[in-house]
């Protein structure tokens, strides 16, 4: 599944499937036009309550605030229903997810020196 | 001799997705100032930040304006956008408990990235547009 038109950003979410658990790979921008493609793909995985959603971050090249409140509400949601949200391969990226504080909510690598 | 300022300027048209291409002159700009990559990544996600907010919240075709000011030990960035302005000082700062219940359904996290991420951030914003500057400095370490 691809979110693209004419120099706007794009999303390509993959899915790799355990017993209880989904590995979501994203590759592109999770950015303010990519974000309602990102909330519709992820909502049927949660919806069926895995006991953990996966994001890996190691395709992705761009992120805005709206993309890391995304990523909290799906760590929000899926909290609410016995599971959790873990992000994986946040490289560059870390620090803003931590200022956002997805580490509040969510299984990230931990960020060395990170003051709020 | 005085210290020499360089400045570059580049427009945009308000289209999502744009920003990339001042974010990467910028990026390239910090790296050759000898901002540690840590820093750069920083500025890049201010930048981009600034950019987005000028770019969604455009109600007109009028492009948005990113200037670099470029001296021996800091770098400032400004946005300029003819969008219908806001108040700065009425942007509240995150609630991480309310966040941590109820999730975040909008935006609101932009200015409040921005301010992490820069050493000085002023926001001057009118009816008639804002402009967000965003200041860096080279810590004795980078120099």
């Amino acid at each position: 599944m691809t979110h693209s038109s004419f120099l706007q950003d794009e999303l390509k979410i993959s899915q790799q499937e355990d017993t209880n658990k989904v590995v979501l790979r994203l590759d592109g921008a999770l950015s303010a036009t990519t974000v309602p493609y990102f909330r519709q793909t992820v909502q049927p995985f949660l919806d069926r309550s895995f006991e953990e959603i996966i994001l890996d971050f190691s395709g992705v090249t761009k992120i805005v605030s709206r993309g890391v409140g995304a990523a909290i509400d799906v760590a929000v949601q899926i909290k609410k229903n016995g599971g959790k949200l873990r992000v994986e391969n946040i490289g560059k990226f870390s620090r803003s997810l931590y200022i956002q504080g997805v580490h509040l909510v969510a299984d990230v690598p931990e960020l060395e020196g990170f003051e709020p | 001799m005085a210290e020499r300022l360089v400045k570059m300027q580049m427009t945009i048209p308000p289209i999502e997705g744009i920003e990339d291409v001042p974010v990467a002159a910028v990026e390239a700009l910090a790296a050759k100032m000898g901002f540690s990559p840590d820093r750069v990544q920083d500025i890049a996600q201010a930048l981009t930040e600034a950019c987005v907010n000028a770019i969604i919240y455009s109600e007109s075709d009028a492009d948005v304006e990113v200037i670099m000011l470029a001296r021996q030990n800091s770098l400032i960035l400004e946005v300029r956008d003819q969008g219908p302005g806001f108040e700065p000082d009425q942007v509240p700062a995150p609630n991480f408990e309310i966040i941590s219940e109820l999730g975040v359904k909008n935006g609101g996290f932009g200015i409040h990235m921005i301010k992490a991420l820069v050493d000085q951030l002023e926001i001057e914003s009118s009816k008639q547009g804002t402009v967000v500057r965003m200041s860096t400095f080279l810590s004795k370490s980078e120099n």
